[in-house]
Parts: structure tokens; C-alpha cells; sequence
């Protein structure tokens, strides 16, 4: 059964009411968060009725206001593995902070280093938070300078960053925690939220009774450093000591006898060549490569080129020499992915 | 205004408990007055808890506001075809099932007030244009139709709770 207008039947009154109440419906949009703080709401009732068979005016009556409250809550996001080198500085390692508060907000940030359970810490006083400033993508150091997240609008995300130096002296698979942890901050009155652009407003906490401001409910979960209800939520993330792998071979590319031919006779020069590769991910550290020469075999003076470049046989500036009867080759620290080629030739005795 | 109806206004306010509004014309012979009330849990000096409702001036989102509509007759005629229709508030949602209302036909509207019908019978459409049953979180209007004439000096009540979105 479907009403169309007026439920009051027509063929007794003759009469029948259109209701108008379009400019109190418009505005019916759902929130998706919640509704904003210092919103008032009231409920208005409207009646319409008879005396005998004479309609009378419609009466229209209006509750109080119902004064919406800040109800504070808040998410940060880890659990993001970021691989590192040893000895490396300023890493950042990214994190999501969400307002799931009922108005926008100021978030505070602090990073900690020392958290139980890993292999590392990051270095002492080393780590800072920086806010995404949204222009280039990961952590720019030029960029990325704000250390609180300024005016984040309710149901918005903001990346911050932790940015630490990492120890030296450490394993490859070595990992690191490091905690972020937001916390919501503001300023209100009976209005609701008021907006504090480039300043951190202050610190939030329950009234213990009703103020003339909008009041502060807080209704955040615990995190990993941090108590439910206590306008904070944190998270981990994990420094990896990159999972950097080497591998090195060497080949015989080409053999040259006396008589312009390939057979392996006194006087052959033989050419090797050795390849290094380091794979997976982070870096390695001062990689050297050594190569003592076989027996019988006497090295071609300034044979050994890196990568398709001669280096001199001297202990020198270039990362190449030859020395105790060694092909040494100094790579240093190495990024993977990445490869190298040396060569160097030898005459069979 | 006469002073009169300013005491009668005042003494409704003290009777509710609330700052109800109460809005009528000149010569109007109903009263209408709407309050919005909370649910708070009470112990007694034995432990024994109850529910009692209280004015509400604040809330956060979520929580659940009881509003009630009161009509007076205050003549000497009776008024009948009373009629009492309610949008659902702004940044509110209706709680299902939550209308309450003696001797009233109570229905729901999910179109701004266009057309009303009873909550099991109410339809909308979906992105798809497929009709389902609406959601009480859907409806925009309630109506009561109080079915009897309202007798001089009596009253009645309606009402039905909301969830503060």
C-alpha cells in the first residue's frame, strides 16, 4: 500500500494538505566520518488539524539544539619494510596518518628508535618526522619540511616520514624498528573547531563536565607506544640491512699462442674475465674483489681494465692494483642492482 | 503574547525539562511542543540500575537522541485529523523501529515527504534502478495520524529516536 500526499481520506474532508518541507531535505547528505563538531541539530515536528470540518494553520515546533561534540580519533599506518645500508644516513621510511575525527585537526609527530624485539636501533637522536608535502613523490629532505601535519581535514590522510641514520657494523637481514606516533591536536570553542594554520594547536583532553566549548570525547584505539584514549595512535616500521647479494665468475674469453693460434702452450696469453654482480636489494659495502694469479702463469703489466676502462697496475688513486703476485679491485659500496666487468691477461710460463 | 500564555510556555519548559521552543498561532487551540532527550543509566542507593532519560544539550556522533513531539488541546472543541509530520534532522539518522506514538498510523517517507508508507512496504530504487526495500537510515519524513479526535484539555505524544551521524 502506497500514500501519495495526505494520509487523510479525501472524501471526508474534501480537503487535502501538501506538505512543503523541500528546504529541510536538501541538506539530508550523508557524512561520511561523522558530523563536524559545533553542529547544531534540532528536530521540528509540524501539525496540521481540524476544528469541525475548518482546516487550521499548520503549528511548527522546534526542539532545543543539540550541540555536536568532538569525538577524537585517529590512525597512523606502518608495517612498511624499508631496505637500507649499514653506515647509511637520512632513510626515510614512509607511514600514513588518518583523522578519523569529526573536524579537522593538528597532529603532532614524534619517532622512536629505541623499540624491542629487532637486531638494531637507528643512531641515537638520529631520527626526525617530515610531512609529504605532496609536490615529489617519497622523501625529498628540500621538500618534505614540515614536522607536524597542519589543518588535515576530517576523513584526510597525510604520509609522514621517519628519517633515521642507520649504525654501521651490521649483518645483511638485520632489522631495525622504528615507531611513529601522531598526536591529534586542536583548538575549540562552542563553534567547534578552530583553525590554526601553521601552528600546532593545543593538547586535547576530556572536560569533566560540559563546557560552553564543544567537548572533547576521545575515542582513539591503542597503538604500539600508545594507550586507547589518549588523542595518540602509533605504528611500527622496519629497517632492512639490505638483502644485497654478490655474485662473482670468472671465464677464460680468449687464449693467443705464440704461433696466432688458441692452444695453451708456453707463451700463450690468456685473457680473463671476471663479473660481479650484486643482486636483491640495499647495498653492500666495500666490496673488493682479490685474485691471486695461478701458478705458472706471469701477469701483463697494465692488462686490468674495470668496466672496459684500463687502470694502472700502481697502488694509486684508482680502485685498481696489482701487487703480490694479486689482481685486487677495490668496488667499495656497491647499490644493488648493479654489475661490473674486469679483465686482465696472463702468459703461461 | 499575553502573560497567561508566557507562564503556560514557561511551565512547559519546567515540565519537560528541556528548552523546548513552542511555536503556535494566534489563535491556535494546540500546543505543540518538541524536546530532545538522552537515555543515562541510573543506580539507585540499592545498586538497582534504570534508564532515565535527560535533557541532551551535546553529543558526539553516534549517539542517540529521543525526540518527542507533545500536543495539547486547550479549548473547548475537539480537534480531529491531527496529522503530525516530521523530517528526520539534518546530520541525523532514524533509528529502525524507534517511532512511538499512542493511537497514531505511523508512517515513513524516503523521498523528502512526496509519497509516505509503512516501514515494511517502503521501496527504493538502486544505482541499477532496481527496487529494494529501504533502510530505516533511508527514510527523510515521519508522519503520525493520531486516529482520534482530540479532546478538549487532553494530550498526546509522539516521538522516535535518532542516531547523531
Amino acid at each position: 500500500m502506497k500514500y501519495s500526499g495526505c494520509h487523510i481520506p479525501r472524501n471526508r474532508t474534501g480537503w487535502i494538505k501538501v506538505w512543503f518541507l523541500m528546504s529541510l531535505f536538501v541538506s539530508q547528505i550523508s557524512w561520511a566520518i561523522g558530523t563536524l563538531s559545533g553542529t547544531s541539530i534540532s528536530n521540528t515536528a509540524t501539525v496540521s488539524y481540524l476544528l469541525g470540518a475548518v482546516p487550521q494553520p499548520d503549528l511548527s515546533a522546534t526542539s532545543a539544539a543539540v550541540l555536536v561534540d568532538e569525538k577524537i580519533n585517529l590512525t597512523v599506518t606502518g608495517g612498511v619494510t624499508t631496505n637500507v645500508a649499514a653506515g647509511s644516513t637520512i632513510q626515510a621510511t614512509p607511514f600514513t596518518v588518518t583523522n578519523n575525527a569529526n573536524s579537522a585537526l593538528d597532529f603532532a609527530l614524534t619517532v622512536t628508535d629505541v623499540i624491542g624485539g629487532d637486531q638494531f636501533d637507528p643512531l641515537p637522536l638520529s631520527c626526525s618526522a617530515f610531512v609529504e608535502n605532496g609536490t615529489t613523490p617519497n622523501y625529498q629532505a628540500g621538500q618534505d619540511t614540515a614536522t607536524f601535519i597542519d589543518e588535515l581535514a576530517a576523513n584526510a590522510s597525510a604520509t609522514v616520514y621517519a628519517v633515521c641514520d642507520i649504525p654501521g657494523s651490521l649483518a645483511l637481514g638485520d632489522t631495525g624498528f622504528v615507531g611513529l606516533t601522531a598526536i591529534a591536536q586542536g583548538n575549540f570553542n562552542a563553534a567547534g573547531y578552530v583553525p590554526s594554520t601553521g601552528v600546532l594547536g593545543g593538547l586535547l583532553a576530556e572536560a569533566a563536565a560540559n563546557t560552553a566549548s564543544v567537548d572533547i570525547a576521545l575515542a582513539d584505539i591503542g597503538g604500539t607506544e600508545d594507550l586507547a584514549r589518549d588523542a595518540k595512535h602509533s605504528a611500527h616500521n622496519t629497517y632492512l640491512i639490505g638483502g644485497a647479494a654478490v655474485s662473482v665468475a670468472k671465464t677464460v674469453t680468449s687464449i693467443l699462442d705464440p704461433n696466432g693460434t688458441s692452444v695453451l702452450m708456453p707463451g700463450a696469453v690468456i685473457t680473463y674475465q671476471i663479473t660481479v654482480d650484486v643482486t636483491g636489494s640495499g647495498s653492500v659495502t666495500n666490496l673488493t674483489i682479490n685474485d691471486p694469479l695461478p701458478a705458472n702463469t706471469s701477469y701483463v703489466s697494465n692488462s686490468i681494465s674495470l668496466d672496459g676502462v684500463p687502470k694502472t697496475d700502481a697502488i694509486d688513486a684508482d680502485n685498481v692494483q696489482f701487487s703480490a703476485n694479486t689482481v685486487t679491485v677495490s668496488l667499495g659500496n656497491v647499490a644493488a642492482p648493479a654489475n661490473h666487468v674486469i679483465t686482465f691477461r696472463a702468459t703461461i710460463n | 503574547m499575553t502573560i497567561s500564555r508566557l507562564f503556560f510556555t514557561t511551565t512547559l519548559i519546567a515540565l519537560f525539562g528541556s528548552f523546548a521552543s513552542v511555536v503556535h498561532a494566534a489563535d491556535a487551540s494546540i500546543k505543540v511542543t518538541s524536546i530532545a532527550q538522552t537515555e543515562v543509566e541510573v543506580a539507585d542507593k540499592s545498586g538497582k540500575r534504570s534508564v532515565k532519560r535527560t535533557p541532551v544539550e551535546k553529543a558526539v556522533p553516534g549517539s542517540e537522541v529521543i525526540f518527542t513531539t507533545t500536543f495539547e488541546n486547550t479549548i473547548d472543541k475537539a480537534a480531529s485529523n491531527i496529522v503530525i509530520n516530521n523530517p528526520i534532522p539534518t546530520d541525523t539518522e532514524y533509528k529502525a523501529g524507534s517511532a512511538f506514538g499512542k493511537d497514531c498510523e505511523i508512517l515513513f517517507s524516503t523521498d523528502g515527504g512526496k509519497t509516505f508508507g509503512h516501514a515494511d512496504e517502503l521501496k527504493v530504487k538502486d544505482k541499477e534502478g532496481k527496487e529494494r526495500n529501504a533502510l530505516p537510515k533511508e527514510y527523510t519524513h515521519i508522519r503520525w495520524t493520531y486516529k482520534a479526535p482530540l479532546s478538549p484539555g487532553k494530550s498526546s505524544e509522539v516521538g522516535f529516536r535518532a542516531i547523531i551521524k
